[in-house]
Parts: C-alpha cells; sequence; structure tokens
C-alpha cells in the first residue's frame, strides 16, 4: 500500500515513473522497500542507498544491452566482412595448384580445353561422403536412415557451403524440393539424437 | 543474483560473463556460415574482454540525478 507521500511522489513525477527503467527498478521487493524508505523519511542515508540501488541497476541495464548489441553487431559485421573476402578473392585454379601431387593438379588450360562445362564434374570427383566428418559413430549410424538425395543435400550445404539454388541446379529439382529434404533430413536426424540420447 | 551482469563486469570475470551470454552469442553464430562459426565465437569473446575496461567506466545517473535529467 502507497503512502500519501509515495503518491503525492507518483503523481508529481507521473511521466518519470512510467519510463520502463524506473518500472524495472521497482519492479523487486527489495528496491520497492529502499524507494519507500527514502521517499517517505527523506532521511540522508536512505536517499544514499535509494540512489546507489538506482545507479547499480541502470548500470546493469546498460551493460546488458550494450553487451547483447556488441554480439549481434560483431556476428554481422564478421559474416560481412568474411563475403567481402571471398568475393575478392575467388579460387583460381592453376595458380594456387603448385604441390606436388600431379594427380590433383589441374592448370587453367585443362579448364578451358573442354567444351562441355567440366566444373561440376571436378568438383565431383574431388568431394568425400559426409560420413567421413562426423565422429559420432550413433550419428553416422542414424544417419542410414536418410535418402540418398537427403545425405546429398546435406553434403553440398553442409561441406560445400553451395546454395540452394545452386544445389536444385545441379539435382534437377526445384528450390522448394531442395529445401524441404534438407529440413526433413535434419528434423529425422534431431529425432534420432533425442531417441538415442547423444 | 541480482545486477549480476555488473558484478562480473566489476570483477572482469570474462568466463563467468560468457557463459551468461551464451545463448545470445549461439544465436548470433547463425548470422555467418558453418565453418565459420568457431572463428566467430572466439572473436565475440575478444570483443567483449576488450571492451570491459570500457564497461567498468561507464557512468550512470543515481535516483535523483535520473529524475532531474528527465525532466529537461
Amino acid at each position: 500500500m502507497k503512502t500519501i507521500r509515495e503518491k503525492e511522489f507518483f503523481r508529481k513525477y507521473a511521466n518519470i515513473m512510467k519510463q520502463p527503467i524506473m518500472k524495472g527498478f521497482l519492479k523487486s521487493n527489495e528496491n520497492q522497500n529502499i524507494f519507500s524508505r527514502a521517499i517517505n523519511s527523506m532521511d540522508k542515508d536512505s536517499i544514499t542507498q535509494l540512489n546507489s540501488a538506482f545507479r547499480q541497476y541502470y548500470k546493469n541495464v546498460i551493460l546488458i544491452s550494450y553487451i547483447s548489441k556488441t554480439i549481434h553487431f560483431s556476428a554481422i559485421d564478421f559474416d560481412k566482412r568474411l563475403r567481402n573476402y571471398y568475393k575478392k578473392n575467388l579460387p583460381i585454379p592453376g595458380v594456387a595448384e603448385e604441390s606436388n601431387n600431379q594427380e590433383e593438379h589441374f592448370s587453367m588450360d585443362v579448364l578451358m580445353s573442354s567444351i562441355e562445362d567440366t566444373t561440376f564434374n571436378n568438383f565431383q570427383n574431388s568431394q568425400h561422403n559426409i560420413s567421413d566428418y562426423i565422429g559420432n559413430p550413433e550419428l553416422i549410424s542414424s544417419m542410414k536412415s536418410l535418402s540418398n538425395k537427403q545425405l546429398y543435400i546435406l553434403e553440398l550445404i553442409y561441406i560445400h557451403n553451395i546454395n540452394n539454388k545452386q544445389i536444385a541446379k545441379v539435382l534437377n529439382e526445384s528450390e522448394q524440393t531442395i529445401s524441404y529434404n534438407h529440413h526433413a533430413a535434419l528434423e529425422k536426424l534431431r529425432k534420432a539424437c533425442i531417441k538415442s540420447k547423444i | 543474483m541480482e545486477n549480476e551482469i555488473l558484478h562480473q563486469v566489476e570483477n572482469k570475470d570474462l568466463e563467468r560473463l560468457l557463459e551468461i551470454f551464451r545463448p545470445a552469442i549461439k544465436k548470433s553464430l547463425h548470422h555467418t556460415r558453418m565453418q565459420e562459426r568457431e572463428d566467430l565465437e572466439q572473436e565475440i569473446s575478444m570483443k567483449i574482454l576488450e571492451k570491459l575496461n570500457y564497461l567498468q567506466d561507464i557512468k550512470t545517473p543515481d535516483f535523483f540525478e535520473f529524475i532531474e535529467y528527465s525532466i529537461d
């Protein structure tokens, strides 16, 4: 129950007391008590206590907001930088291929000589199975329940970073089918994980 | 615990701070692709660490100062 002084205070500073920061501050019982004591007695100690409690509460709120924004924007910024980097630095076959491994060596001429587009074939020859990347044996066994197409889609998305549009082109399917299969596969794996408590 | 973030920032307890913000960090990792997420997580931790001193020095108004500011 509010005392007359508190009511008067609330009326006098109606706009300020409606602000979220004030409401939040007074939500906790402890702060509410500090506030009542200070407003009713108006002695120096309780006002100091109220001031410092509010200062701390306010700072805590600012810190939460600051850190959350830092997290959010550094993630966006990081991704932007990365995209920019990959846009500017396209892999050029034949330049970085100065390894001794003759089998993997192919130069620009080889790529240019064929009338047929061999990009995808080359890519296909160099790819690995998705289960090579997974350490958990139970997860691998649960992956056997997926169809070949689903496995292939997972592989393209998570290992080769290919987007839905490109996969659709490669597999001759619609983008929606790819997206559906992708999510269905993830859902199946998720259920299998929960079942076997991975 | 009340004002926990404030306590952790004042104690410079980065580990605990990261633990509190873990869900937010995990969510923000979705901004980038699978292969880069670990790097991003590191980068975010670093950013928070860099800002710790600044965060400690933030000045906030007390109760009656806040009311005065708001009236103006």
